[in-house]
């Protein structure tokens, strides 16, 4: 009697083994098939950020990543056809700042830009104890991050070519907002000693993204994009002090003389800036990005030629504003 | 921890504690799902679980003075002389036992009131002293209550009253107690279990075997797919219903779309939660009570409030509408009036009356808003109209020879409640009273088909895909119910298939859950609706 039970209690556990590994192959399994390297992401919610790993490789001077701050603030086709630089805005609407880890290090496979901006508006972004996990989960188990490509599942299309991606983002992570709707509160920016604390574990995912562009011997600069909401002078004070322990720059556009105009600049209330404000500070930031990391001008250079061929499209989808300001 | 359904409870501390349960003697076992249950109070509420102890320690401590009290009277009984006398020292104890049990209900309820309720009593004060002028304003009060408040406290009167009525032995073992008022799984969406169903099985709980293991994790598994795949999903285009239908001038038909969604929604975020509070006690084999029976089968607004929340409709029925009913003043009521009204209409008046009261503790249960109390009444009126109406629909079905129990008017009943209920529920959903009235307004006057077939209702956070994901898993999870509506057991259904197929079922879901989940970059998934009650 004893001997059957334990022989039953070792099918069990040995069952129960068997069928965890089967699942966990499983997982792996569907992670190689979802890769954003085998469909069209355009299925991908929020798609903008995956359009970075489609970009040829090391093409990229720049890389600005961080959340929906970063998207609708700066245009990475304005500065090249100001200052031609080659950038992506490698950011999703309420990012958490370890999905940003996340794509960093992905990017950083593929990619070596001279200079990597983390927008600060992320770091200050509060997660529950499941989001770092899941960003974990993510780097493991892509099908977690990539779960969404079914929409656009189409045997014929699979890509055989790891290496080429099958969207791209032709304006490059940037996101074009034309509604126009005053901010309430233009002096956001009262001087203070007062430092605002980092939430959680957030300073940590910093000090790894920290990590991981000096292993790839890339320069990382903090930068805060224009948000009367989101940001405040106790933010920008934690941000200088950060940026001095890490010995990295920091350059807060709150601060800076960008020439916006709240009542007109924004599309929520001084959230983010619109169309209209993301064009002067693209113009301000490209400028200050090209002159102090010596950011090389492509323009001419044929091997970017794809760069130059952007415009109609970003004349396009732009020209509502123009019938507009 | 937030959720159930989070990665936190599911992959840490439900694994962690069932661990450290199944390696530990029988006897420590308890004090582990008491220990556990406590550091997941302390997670979710710290130095606030003072309101859950204060109000566990009063229910102790007069569950034990009820007894002492009753242990009391009986031993002077025997030394009274005549009946009279008799009668007298039983109503001396009563009255004591009556002031004691009702001087700690009452304490538990302000205090329940006063930490989720008071709010909304100073606004609507500051509202009636603006209606005559004065500009004297009250600050309005913030307070942070415990996790489960609203649960434990109904526990807790349960407990007291049960004892009082003598239903129950007071408990001398506070820590089982502590346990019944604290259970993990429970705390936070409920259902509201009583001390008599529960608390010695929490006790004496046993290892943990392989049947309610596998059991258990597939009653989880099942609870995700319903929440992750279908609440998470619906939640982006219910909300921009909601919240946008004036700017975005929506019709009559999408606020219809927009109140059925919801209802699904809701159903599908509680009973999934509810799935994984079942599943998560069924691992420790401990039998929770089910709170959801296949509701969208009930053929009238009082069978689907036998089968939604069931938990909370039983309290209701069994701590006020029977108090209430059973009352001296409604005893009296019902005697005159069934000499006016008759056999038939004669309880009516006294049930109406505690029918009211019911609904207007379930409305204020569910939120301190005017479309709460509206929801609650609402009810009240459907479920009243349908009493007074049965006798006469009853007499003239008989007349007709009409069959009630034929299909096409079984589902007609069935479709009439459903929609009866989503309406309802656009209500409870609606921001505040007016809000729901608007709603319902351009439900009634603009109601129109045209946004289904000129692809308006693709734009609104969900694409055809996400439909067809939707209605996949609705009608898996309505075959499931016919199932049970049948008798059939799924989950034994399933254990009697081929290892094969079984693990193929498995492995569907846990794909299903994983690629067609809507969670991650873009998604936003819905709040437990019930978790801060």
């Amino acid at each position: 009697m004893k001997v059957k039970m334990q022989k039953s209690t070792v099918k069990k556990i040995i069952g129960s083994i068997v069928f965890a590994a089967l699942g966990i192959g499983l997982l792996f399994g569907v992670s190689y098939l979802f890769t954003p390297e085998r469909f069209h992401t355009d299925s991908v919610k929020d798609v903008r950020p995956y359009g970075m790993l489609a970009e040829p490789e090391n093409s990229m001077d720049a890389i600005i990543f961080g959340d929906s701050e970063a998207f609708s603030a700066f245009s990475p086709v304005q500065m090249w056809q100001e200052h031609g630089f080659t950038s992506y805005v490698c950011s999703s609407a309420s990012q958490y700042i370890s999905l940003t880890e996340n794509f960093v290090r992905q990017t950083l496979e593929h990619q070596k830009p001279k200079v990597i901006f983390l927008e600060t508006n992320a770091i200050y972004r509060k997660m529950n104890t499941d989001d770092p996990t899941l960003s974990k989960i993510e780097s493991i188990l892509p099908v977690f991050q990539y779960h969404n490509l079914w929409k656009n599942f189409d045997p014929m299309d699979i890509n055989e070519n790891e290496n080429d991606y099958l969207w791209r983002d032709g304006l490059k992570g940037f996101k074009y907002i034309d509604i126009i709707n005053k901010s309430r509160h233009p002096d956001y920016m009262q001087k203070t000693t007062k430092l605002q604390k980092i939430p959680g574990t957030n300073l940590t995912h910093v000090k790894n993204i920290y990590n991981l562009c000096k292993e790839h011997g890339v320069e990382l600069v903090l930068v805060s994009a224009p948000s009367t909401v989101n940001w405040n002078y106790a933010k920008h004070n934690m941000m200088v002090k950060i940026s001095k322990q890490m010995n990295v720059k920091y350059i807060d556009l709150n601060l800076e003389d960008v020439g916006l105009d709240w009542n007109h600049d924004t599309c929520d209330r001084g959230d983010h800036v619109n169309y209209y404000g993301a064009t002067k500070v693209s113009a301000f930031f490209g400028n200050y990005a090209a002159k102090t990391f010596q950011l090389p001008d492509h323009r001419k250079d044929p091997a970017f030629s794809d760069w130059n061929d952007l415009k109609p499209l970003y004349d396009e989808v732009t020209a509502r504003s123009k019938t507009k300001a | 921890m937030g959720s159930y359904i989070s990665i936190t409870y599911l992959l840490l501390f439900l694994p962690i504690v069932a661990i450290v349960f199944s390696i530990v003697p029988k006897k420590v076992k308890p004090f582990i799902l008491l220990a556990a249950s406590l550091v997941f109070m302390w997670t979710c509420s710290h130095r606030w679980m003072i309101y859950w102890a204060s109000t566990t320690l009063s229910v102790y401590l007069s569950a034990l003075l009820v007894e002492h009290l009753k242990k009391k009277c009986k031993a002077a009984l025997p030394d009274a002389e005549n009946r009279e006398q008799k009668k007298a020292i039983k109503k001396k104890f009563a009255r004591k036992q009556v002031a004691l049990v009702a001087v700690i209900i009452t304490a538990n309820i302000l205090l329940l009131a006063v930490l989720r309720y008071s709010q909304f009593f100073v606004a609507n004060f500051n509202n009636i002293l603006r209606l005559f002028g004065s500009e004297f304003q009250v600050a309005l009060p913030k307070f942070a209550a415990c996790i489960g408040i609203s649960f434990y406290t109904l526990q807790a009167v349960s407990y007291l009253h049960d004892v009082y009525k003598g239903k129950i032995e007071a408990d001398r073992n506070l820590g089982r107690l502590a346990l019944y008022m604290s259970f993990f799984p429970i705390i936070m969406e409920g259902p509201i279990c009583r001390y008599s169903d529960t608390a010695m099985s929490l006790w004496n709980c046993e290892r943990i075997k392989y049947k309610n293991f596998t059991f258990g994790m597939q009653r989880i598994a099942f609870g995700i797919l319903k929440k992750v795949v279908v609440a998470d999903r619906l939640n982006v285009m219910v909300t921009s219903i909601f919240r946008e239908y004036q700017y975005a001038g929506y019709d009559g038909g999408i606020i219809f779309l927009g109140a059925v969604l919801y209802t699904i929604e809701l159903y599908m975020e509680f009973s999934g939660t509810m799935d994984v509070v079942i599943g998560s006690g069924e691992i420790f084999g401990i039998k929770i009570p089910e709170n959801f029976r296949q509701p969208f089968f009930s053929k009238s607004i009082t069978e689907f409030w036998q089968r939604w929340h069931i938990t909370l409709g039983t309290w209701f029925k069994d701590y006020i509408f029977y108090p209430v009913t059973m009352s001296k003043p409604m005893k009296k009521l019902t005697k005159s009036a069934r000499k006016k009204l008759g056999r038939n209409y004669g309880p009516m008046p006294a049930s109406i009356i505690a029918f009211g009261l019911v609904w207007l503790c379930n409305g204020l249960w569910h939120g301190a808003g005017w479309e709460y109390l509206f929801f609650g009444f609402y009810h009240f009126v459907l479920i009243s109209l349908g009493s007074l109406i049965l006798p006469l629909s009853n007499s003239l079905f008989e007349k007709w020879h009409f069959d009630r129990n034929k299909l096409p008017y079984r589902i007609f009943t069935i479709i009439r409640t459903a929609i009866l209920v989503c309406i309802g529920e656009m209500f409870f959903n609606s921001r505040g009273l007016s809000e729901g009235m608007k709603m319902f307004k351009v439900l009634v006057t603009k109601f129109s088909f045209k946004s289904f077939f000129n692809g308006a209702i693709f734009t609104m956070g969900m694409d055809r895909f996400d439909y067809i994901i939707v209605l996949v898993v609705v009608a898996v999870v309505f075959a499931v119910g016919l199932m049970k509506e049948k008798g059939i057991s799924p989950r034994e259904w399933i254990s009697q298939r081929h290892i094969c197929i079984r693990w193929a079922i498995f492995f569907a879901m846990i794909l299903v859950i994983v690629i067609f989940g809507a969670y991650g970059t873009g998604y936003i998934p819905i709040d437990p609706i019930y978790a801060n009650f």
